[in-house]
């Protein structure tokens, strides 16, 4: 097991330091990136206005831009992995202050979103699977496939629309309370649900075949027995793959539903550093959330086993 | 062919699907005759027609420029068509030849593509395409680009897994040993092989890219106005939500519609090729 586990890891770092030097590339080896466009961004602030040679020069230095692309790369990898992931050309602050006051945001709409998911999900697929092609089973499907069908960005506005235009039960936009918590989470957990109950649906249906399911229902045991104390538990195992499958959904969507709602977290960041094309901000968001994914999805990968103990990995 | 009868009958029995069918060909031909069914041009402004409201002479309302909001519809769909096409012809074409070179040939070919793809799918992928966006610019070339970037790696991986299954069969080894050579039998025994589940995914992918299309320009980052595209014009839209709803409603549930069409047929065509597969995930 701690073989396994070391061996994960291993992989895990070397694709995390393979998706920094795509993204450090990517990034730096475009036209605009000069150290004239910088030095205009930061000393003027004004993009028209022609900065002075000293000032490019200083810049170059600054940011190293003197230097090859490769040395560039590693000389930010080291600084990173003490923490420094630069300094944002548009508010000259660190890039991992930027973020870290905006992590805990992204985290609560997260969590909140996939709670919403998994508490529409779960029921919906157990029951389609339990009553397999009755009315409700098509319903549940059909509403899989609109479900994942609706565009995210839609949907919130639709719900504005009803929720807090029409109806006025909740607020628009901003954050703070937990009413501004309601809408963002409903229009990312809606989506994921929809995933949620097809894999619940499918995995309930494996076990619902299995011999001591019959044998249960052998013994005379009522049906909310046999689903609730024997079929669930099995059921339930790949469900928590879901929660690796759904972050890559639920962090995209995160930029999406953040921006709409002026959620303020780390996607809204990234937007807004995107539109800005500040380089190091841009740079520290796409990091910041693929390490979330890959390591969510580690730790998903490996709680499967210890939730599933048929499940080997020592090879 | 009768095993093409048999799948064309199978999925012929898909209502869901059929109805998928019909609304994509109904959407195909509107934008193919986008001129000749459009009342208004799309981008001429006619400031004092601004904001009204669904009437008889605008189906659809105006936006905030005057423009006929059924007719940016009626060319959105066309741009929309062109550009999922465009991106699920490039990534289907790219994700497939790698796929099988990987599978074919395997050793250091196979271990380099596939730990690039590895490092791909490291990032959830609508934040790779922002990467592109944000090293290109917005537009919709790079839109096109940034989408394709991401898209061919489901082919890749698909191609991959059912080269390595046919490369064990007996007809390949027998092709071999009569002296064919490899792109030969690529050509004649693997690829079409390998087709099939790739129609699948090709049809789920037409839904996923016209999402991410109007994703990006919904976030200002894809086409950029006065283009009717579907999710530019939601963003544009955006602004009037509390008096002009119509803005936002009908691109949105344009998009809804077509994405929805396009799931439909893949999940009937899914069923009907391939019962065994059952759960095709897209990146």
């Amino acid at each position: 097991m701690l073989k396994y586990i070391l061996k994960r890891l291993g992989i895990v770092i070397l694709v995390v330091v393979g998706a920094t030097a795509l993204v450090f590339f990517m990034l730096h080896y475009i036209p605009g990136e000069t150290p004239d466009v910088i030095a205009r961004y930061i000393f003027i602030g004004n993009i028209e206005i022609e900065p002075s040679n000293e000032d490019v020069a200083l810049i170059s230095q600054y940011y190293d831009l003197d230097k090859p692309l490769i040395v560039q790369y590693f000389s930010w990898l080291s600084e990173s992995l003490q923490g420094n992931l630069g300094t944002s050309y548009k508010t000259s602050q660190p890039v991992l202050d930027e973020i870290v006051i905006r992590l805990p945001a992204t985290i609560k709409l997260a969590v909140v979103s996939m709670l919403v998911s998994l508490i529409i999900g779960i029921p919906l697929g157990i029951v389609a699977a339990i009553k397999q092609n009755s009315i409700i089973d098509y319903i549940c499907s059909t509403g899989a496939v609109i479900g994942v069908s609706i565009p995210n960005f839609w949907l919130a506005l639709i719900l504005i629309m009803v929720f807090s235009i029409y109806l006025d039960l909740t607020p628009v936009m901003g954050s703070g309370s937990v009413e501004h918590l309601i809408l963002p989470s409903i229009t990312l957990g809606t989506g994921m649900a929809a995933v949620t109950a097809r894999l619940t649906r499918s995995s309930m249906l494996e076990v619902i075949r299995q011999d001591y399911v019959r044998t249960a229902r052998g013994k005379g045991l009522s049906e909310i027995t046999i689903v609730g104390r024997h079929a669930m538990k099995n059921a339930l195992i790949p469900i928590i793959t879901i929660i690796g499958l759904e972050m890559g959904h639920l962090l995209g969507g995160t930029v999406i539903v953040e921006t709409i709602f002026a959620w303020p977290g780390i996607g809204k960041l990234l937007i807004e550093a995107i539109s800005q094309r500040d380089i190091p901000l841009i740079q520290g968001c796409v990091i910041f959330i693929t390490i979330m994914y890959v390591f969510v999805n580690l730790i998903v990968d490996l709680s499967y086993s210890i939730f599933d103990p048929r499940i080997r990995y020592e090879r | 062919m009768i095993r093409l009868l048999r799948d064309v009958r199978e999925f012929g029995k898909n209502r869901a699907a059929m109805m998928g069918l019909i609304v994509i060909c109904m959407l195909i031909i509107i934008a193919l005759l986008a001129e000749v069914i459009s009342p208004y041009d799309p981008t001429k402004i006619i400031l004092e027609d601004k904001l009204q409201a669904p009437s008889i002479e605008h189906i659809m309302g105006t936006d905030h420029l005057g423009r006929d909001v059924l007719s940016r519809i009626i060319y959105g769909s066309r741009l929309t068509f062109q550009l999922s096409i465009i991106v699920v012809t490039i990534t289907a074409i790219v994700g497939i030849t790698v796929g099988i070179v990987s599978g074919y040939y395997g050793g250091i070919v196979d271990e380099i593509l596939m730990r690039f793809v590895d490092i791909l799918l490291a990032f959830p992928s609508i934040i790779l395409a922002l990467v592109v966006i944000g090293a290109l610019g917005p537009g919709i070339n790079n839109t096109i680009l940034a989408i394709s970037f991401v898209g061919w790696l489901s082919y890749a991986r698909v191609s991959r897994g059912s080269t390595l299954s046919i490369k064990e069969k007996e007809f390949i080894e027998s092709a071999r040993s009569i002296g064919s050579g490899d792109i030969y039998i690529i050509y004649k025994h693997v690829y079409p092989n390998v087709l099939y589940p790739n129609i699948v995914l090709a049809t789920l992918h037409m839904g996923s890219v016209i999402l991410t299309v109007a994703a990006l320009g919904f976030l200002g980052l894809g086409a950029q106005p006065p283009t009717p595209e579907w999710g530019t014009m939601l963003n544009e839209g955006k602004e009037f939500l509390r008096m002009c709803p119509w803005l936002s409603i009908f691109p949105g549930l344009m998009i809804m519609i077509t994405v929805l069409a396009f799931n439909f047929i893949g999940d009937g065509l899914r069923d009907a090729l391939d019962p065994r597969m059952k759960e095709v995930v897209i990146k």
